[in-house]
């Protein structure tokens, strides 16, 4: 299931959490569970720092005009080989 | 499994951290509990004693933990203390609202040797979600018993000691239906279990040991290491080595067993915001109407701000300019002739004229802030990267590029999340051609003065900048990255009403950030050109900016601009507003009363000013955007190929549109 969802993210382009979850016939909070362990894994990771989360303390807020609420993982590098390694 | 002797049980509370674990060990222990330490740990350990009918409980807390891994110390205590210490029955508390991140610990919990009993907690919480679960069917799902129990009210306990009693006195009653490895995987723990089968220390289960050595787990990898024989040691780590992805179909297994669970147990009927939010995203999240929305939404967001914005920007012209010249020139009456100049053209000529972008700068932020705030902007963003994937661009750089219709600054900034050098750099080079506010603010200003239809030319403006960014990302795509790609998944959050304190807030915030710029840039850029446009003689057409802007002539002539849109240009350079700034100093506007707008209609030819405008949004980013680029290419040679990239790509595009536009207009 989480090799699936992995080869679905490393198929290119975004998705949303709705899209995969109905793709994976799992719930969309069965898969935030999912992306949590693949995070704690190490082959997901949060884009944060940007403003991806919120502009609190974001010393770029006064002038930026887009916040951005939702979230966003990335395929790190141990990911792609994980989905790489799985199509062998 | 053994049988209870005596009257005692011995129960472990399990559970992860926020599922009310606490309020269970409480009301089962009341006073009769007593607190410590871990033995050999900081972390705190509390146990205590209850009675029901005749038997006694001794209940030990175990450190909330959200799995079972070697994470962390309070997980290595849960895991040993069960192991090692072997309770009677293990009772695992979860929350019914978050059942599928709470069974992950159960699924953990089955494989040990010891018996779960489910606290299905926060019953009542999850009914007022909507969530009806059916507890029986859980409980033949998983095989163990499950206790349905709201702890704050007290209700569930006596049944859960019943099912605990009960399941402690007959272990035959206790069949779990523990998770599996994911199917292509089975071969190969099986193998491993019979390679450690004889050598796992007393108390540990073989498969469970099996699993953590697949999973990764240093601690018990280390373990077997130490107990195993060197040729079964080896063959186990050639299995490690050739299956890396081992871990993924341990926590696979793992998660295929939740969503069968919650397929089978959880009724959960459709709220009325998710039908809303999946009504709107069918349309906005889709690969050719979600264009088509962002497209449409976009030219409303500039038809609103000329709409509504340019007459108060006119407004603002007359009785801000126009007063405050008229009171410094009364005020001024006797005062030289330098101070009169300063005062008037330079100062109120120059910040005023960028003054009067407020109501066109608050309408734009205002848009986008309800955008934002109601979360469209995730939408648009989705939408945005499908499309610049198919262009060929790094699918992770529209995250910073999107930043920087804002500012480019953070743009530049936000490339920090792209891993591979070559694409960071490239989403840095490319990523001043998104037009940030302050250069929509100068088309927004500027737009109306030339044209009598803005909308449709600032809408070609920002088509034409994103074509450019479009084409260089697809140059970069073949040429440089080779077609790599980085994917990622996004949060699409739900549609709300908008918040009007949190949209005033940052809408604040942003013009706040405006009029700081105003009073010290802008200002100082406006005293330094009325200076240099005085100097030295008094007269603007042989003074000292005349002659540096006759330097660049011949260039502006190739577009059909004199030398004052050259230097207005230049002085872009240090923030975009200074464009007006400028050309409201350079063409006098605060002294004569008549309007920047009126005088540059009558100064330059349609073909001219539209060249200027694809010149200005196409040309070098500001100074701070620069400063940017610097700071995160760490490098002068990329910070100048920038430069000299965007210089040469705005010179092509001012001089292609003043040619094209002259034959056009013949």
């Amino acid at each position: 299931m989480l090799h699936r969802f992995l080869q679905i993210v490393c198929s290119g382009g975004a998705f949303s959490l709705k899209q995969v979850a109905q793709q994976l016939d799992v719930s969309e909070a069965l898969l935030e569970s999912m992306i949590d362990e693949l995070v704690r894994m190490g082959y997901l990771r949060p884009l944060e720092g940007i403003c991806i989360d919120h502009c609190n303390g974001c010393p770029m807020a006064g002038t930026c005009s887009i916040g951005g609420s939702g979230r966003v993982w990335a395929l790190t590098e141990a990911g792609k080989r994980i989905v790489q390694s799985g199509a062998s | 499994m053994t049988m209870r002797e005596g009257n005692s049980i011995r129960i472990a509370l399990a559970g992860q951290p926020n599922v009310g674990k606490s309020t269970v060990f409480n009301l089962l222990t009341g006073l009769d509990q007593h607190v410590g330490n871990w033995p050999g740990k900081t972390v705190e350990q509390k146990a205590g004693t209850c009675q029901y009918e005749d038997w006694t409980f001794d209940v030990i807390d175990l450190p909330g933990t959200y799995s079972l891994s070697a994470n962390s110390p309070e997980e290595l205590i849960a895991r040993e203390y069960i192991i090692k210490e072997k309770p009677d029955v293990v009772v695992a508390i979860v929350n019914a609202t978050t059942l599928e991140r709470s069974l992950y610990l159960v699924a953990e919990l089955l494989p040990l040797p010891v018996p779960v009993v489910v606290g299905l907690n926060m019953v009542d919480v999850a009914e007022q979600h909507g969530l009806k679960i059916e507890t029986h069917v859980l409980e033949a799902a998983l095989g163990v018993p499950v206790v349905p129990m709201i702890a704050t009210k007290g209700q569930g306990i006596r049944e859960l000691l019943a099912r605990i009693q009960e399941i402690a006195c007959d272990g035959a009653k206790y069949t779990p239906n523990a998770p599996d490895i994911r199917a292509d995987h089975k071969d190969i723990l099986e193998r491993i279990e019979v390679l450690i089968s004889d050598h796992v220390p007393t108390g540990y289960p073989p498969t469970w040991v099996a699993l953590k050595i697949l999973e990764g787990d240093e601690q018990i990898t280390e373990m077997m290491r130490v107990h195993l024989p060197q040729e079964a040691w080896d063959e186990i780590y050639g299995i490690i080595k050739q299956h890396e992805d081992a871990c993924v179909a341990v926590a696979s297994g793992r998660y295929a067993w939740i969503a069968r669970m919650i397929r089978a147990a959880i009724v959960k009927p459709k709220a009325g915001p998710i039908i809303l939010t999946d009504r709107l995203d069918r349309w906005a999240t889709h690969p050719l109407w979600g264009l088509l929305i962002l497209a449409g939404i976009l030219g409303l967001t500039f038809w609103l701000t000329y709409a509504i914005g340019s007459p108060l920007q006119e407004l603002m012209d007359i009785y801000l300019v126009g007063t405050l010249s008229d009171l410094a020139t009364q005020a001024l009456a006797t005062a030289p002739n330098w101070i009169t100049g300063l005062v008037i053209d330079g100062i109120i000529g120059g910040v005023g004229g960028v003054l009067t972008f407020f109501p066109i700068l608050l309408i734009f932020f205002a848009v986008l802030g309800i955008l934002e705030d109601v979360g469209y902007m995730a939408r648009a963003a989705y939408v945005m990267d499908r499309f610049m994937h198919l262009m060929g661009l790094h699918g992770k750089s529209f995250l910073p590029l999107f930043l920087g219709f804002g500012c480019n600054v953070p743009s530049v900034m936000g490339a920090r999340v792209i891993e591979s050098e070559r694409g960071r750099l490239l989403t840095i080079l490319v990523a001043p051609l998104v037009p940030c506010a302050a250069r929509m603010g100068v088309v927004a200003f500027l737009a109306p003065a030339f044209f009598d239809a803005p909308t449709i030319i600032s809408w070609g403006l920002l088509t034409i900048n994103l074509t450019v960014l479009v084409a260089s990302g697809l140059l970069i795509h073949k040429v440089i990255l080779r077609g790599e790609h980085v994917a990622f998944i996004m949060e699409l959050p739900l549609y709300h009403l908008p918040n009007w304190r949190t949209i005033a807030i940052s809408v604040w915030q942003r013009l706040l950030s405006f009029l700081h710029k105003a009073g010290t840039i802008i200002l100082a850029v406006s005293i330094i050109i009325w200076a240099l446009s005085t100097l030295p003689s008094g007269d603007i057409e042989n003074s000292l900016m005349a002659t540096l802007g006759r330097l660049l002539e011949p260039i502006g002539r190739l577009m059909g601009l004199d030398w004052r849109m050259m230097v207005a240009l230049l002085t872009s350079f240090i923030a975009k507003e200074n464009a007006v700034a400028t050309l409201s100093v350079l063409f006098g506007t605060g002294g004569n009363g008549a309007s920047l707008a009126t005088i540059l209609r009558t100064t330059l030819t349609p073909a001219a000013a539209l060249a200027f405008l694809v010149m200005q949004m196409l040309f070098i980013p500001c100074v701070a955007t620069v400063g940017a680029i610097r700071q995160e290419t760490m490098s002068w040679r990329w910070t100048i190929f920038s430069v000299v990239f965007l210089l040469l790509v705005s010179l092509t595009g001012g001089v292609l549109t003043y040619q094209i536009a002259s034959l056009l207009g013949r």
